[in-house]
C-alpha cells in the first residue's frame, strides 16, 4: 500500500478531500448555504431529478395498481360473497313477501269462514310429468290432512287432497282433467261445474262446460265454488272467465273458458282447509 | 487513426459509466423511484462505487467516485459528506482491489458490506442512535442495499469489459 501513498492518485485523493471539507466549511459563510460544488452540479442534476420525480410519480401508480393486484382479488372475493348473500336475502324476502300475501289474503277468508280450520303446507314436489295436475305438500294425517281436504291459495281454491300419508299428501288441482268442481257464477248466480281438459291444462286453463245459449256468464265473470257437494266450502274462488267458446262436442251449448284465481304453475305455499262446516265426511 | 479509436472508446466508457451512476443517484434519491420494503432504502451508489474502484484505476474511480458523491450531497446542500465518502471508497477499493485481492463478485460482496455496514453505521450515531430505527430503517436499508451489489458489480464490470479500458490503460 505504500506505492498507493506515494501515488499520483493519492495525492489528487487528498486535494480533493481537502477541498470538500473547505467547501463544506465555506458554506456556512456563504448566503446560500451550499458549498459551490453542490451548486454546480444542482444546476445540472435537479432538472434530471424533477423529471425522474415525475417519472416515479406515474410509475408508482403502476406499482400501487399493480401490488394491490392481491388485494384487490381478495375484496372482489369478498364482494362476490356479499352480493351472494344479498341475493339469498332477496330471494328470502321475496319468499317472505308471498307468506305475508298469501297470510293476508288467507286471513281475510278466515275473518269471514270462522269455522275454517287451516294448516299451512308447503309444495315439496311436482308431478312426475313436470305438469301442474298435482303436487305434493309436506303435511299429511300427522297434520289433520286427510283425502278430500279442499286447498287455497288465499281465497282461491287450489285443489283437492287425493292421497295423504303421514306427512304428505297429494293434491289434485285444478288443472287435471280428472278434478270436477261444482260451482256458481257471481254475478248470475247460476249453478256449474268446472272442469279441464289436457288441452286448456296445458295453457293453465279450466273450463265451465255445457252452459246454455242465453247463460249470463260473461268473460270477466267469477266464478265460485257452490259448496253443494260438501267437498268444498261456498264461496271460494275458482277463476274468472276469460272467454266464451262453442262446445266442439254438442255445437248448441257453449263452454266459458276459466283463468284459475290462483296461480297453480308458480305455487310454493298453501292452505290446507282440514275442517268446515258442512264438510262432507266421505273422501 | 488508432489513436482516435482509442479515444473514442474512453469516452464512450466514460459516458456509459456516469450515466450508470447518474441513473442510479437518480434510483437512490428520488422518491417512488425504487420501492421502499419494510422501510428500506436502497443506497445504490455505495455498491456502485464500490464496483466502480474495482474495475477502473485509481485516478478514474477517485473522480467517479467524486461525481457519484456530488450528486447525492444535491440532497443535502450544505455539506460535501458524500462526495467525501465515496470518492475515498472508490480510489481505496480501487488501490485495495489492485494491489491485495482479485477483482470477484464476492469480493465486491464484502466490500460493499464493509462500505454500507460503515456508512449505516455513521448515519445511524449521526442520527442520534436510536434504537428503534436500527429495526426500522437501518438494518433493513444495509439487507436491501447489499441486494444491489452484485448486480451492480456485473453492470461496471461489463462496461470495463465492453470497452476494454484497463487494458487500453495499463
Amino acid at each position: 500500500m505504500k506505492s498507493f501513498l506515494k501515488s499520483t492518485a493519492f495525492r489528487a485523493l487528498v486535494i480533493v478531500v481537502v477541498l470538500l471539507a473547505l467547501g463544506s466549511v465555506l458554506a456556512g459563510f456563504l448566503p446560500s448555504g451550499t458549498t459551490p460544488a453542490n451548486a454546480v452540479v444542482s444546476a445540472l442534476f435537479s432538472p434530471l431529478q424533477q423529471a425522474a420525480s415525475l417519472a416515479a410519480k406515474k410509475l408508482e401508480v403502476f406499482q400501487l395498481s399493480f401490488q394491490n393486484a392481491a388485494a384487490l382479488a381478495e375484496e372482489n372475493k369478498k364482494l362476490q360473497e356479499e352480493n351472494e348473500k344479498i341475493k339469498q336475502d332477496l330471494v328470502d324476502l321475496d319468499q317472505a313477501k308471498q307468506k305475508i300475501a298469501l297470510y293476508e289474503e288467507f286471513y281475510e277468508l278466515k275473518t269471514q269462514n270462522e269455522d275454517f280450520k287451516p294448516v299451512v303446507a308447503s309444495v315439496v314436489g311436482r308431478a312426475p310429468d313436470g305438469g301442474f295436475a298435482t303436487f305434493t305438500l309436506g303435511r299429511g294425517t300427522a297434520h289433520g290432512v286427510r283425502v278430500g281436504c279442499p286447498v287455497v291459495s288465499g281465497k282461491n281454491l287450489v285443489g283437492t287432497v287425493t292421497a295423504a300419508a303421514a306427512n304428505n299428501c297429494t293434491v289434485t288441482t285444478l288443472l287435471s282433467p280428472e278434478l270436477s268442481v261444482g260451482a256458481y257464477a257471481l254475478n248470475s248466480s247460476e249453478s256449474l261445474y268446472v272442469n279441464t281438459t289436457k288441452e286448456l291444462a296445458a295453457e293453465g286453463l279450466t273450463r265451465a262446460p255445457g252452459l246454455a245459449k242465453d247463460s249470463m256468464l260473461a268473460p270477466g265473470s267469477v266464478v265460485c265454488t257452490s259448496g253443494l257437494s260438501g267437498l268444498y266450502p261456498r264461496g271460494l274462488i275458482i277463476g274468472t272467465v276469460t272467454e266464451l267458446a262453442d262446445n266442439p262436442e254438442t255445437g248448441y251449448v257453449q263452454d266459458a273458458i276459466i283463468a284459475p284465481g290462483a296461480v297453480i304453475n308458480e305455487i310454493r305455499d298453501v292452505f290446507i282447509i282440514t275442517a268446515f262446516d258442512g264438510m262432507s265426511d266421505a273422501p | 487513426m488508432r489513436k482516435m479509436q482509442t479515444d473514442t472508446t474512453k469516452y464512450k466508457h466514460t459516458l456509459a459509466v456516469l450515466a450508470a451512476l447518474l441513473v442510479l443517484a437518480l434510483l437512490q434519491t428520488v422518491v417512488g423511484a425504487l420501492p421502499r420494503p419494510w422501510g428500506a432504502t436502497a443506497f445504490l451508489l455505495i455498491p456502485a462505487v464500490v464496483a466502480v474502484g474495482m474495475a477502473e484505476n485509481e485516478l478514474p474511480a477517485l473522480l467517479y467516485g467524486l461525481f457519484a458523491g456530488l450528486l447525492w450531497d444535491c440532497g443535502a446542500l450544505g455539506n460535501n459528506f458524500h462526495g467525501i465518502f465515496l470518492c475515498t471508497l472508490a480510489c481505496g477499493v480501487s488501490a485495495f482491489v489492485r494491489r491485495k485481492m482479485f477483482s470477484t463478485a464476492a469480493v465486491a460482496l464484502l466490500l460493499s458490506t464493509l462500505a454500507v455496514f460503515g456508512y449505516l453505521l455513521v448515519d445511524w450515531l449521526h442520527a442520534g442512535a436510536v434504537m428503534a430505527t436500527l429495526w426500522t430503517h437501518t438494518l433493513p436499508s444495509f439487507v436491501y442495499t447489499l441486494l444491489f451489489s452484485v448486480p451492480l458489480y456485473a453492470l461496471f464490470q461489463g462496461i470495463a469489459n465492453r470497452w476494454r479500458v484497463r487494458s487500453m490503460m495499463h
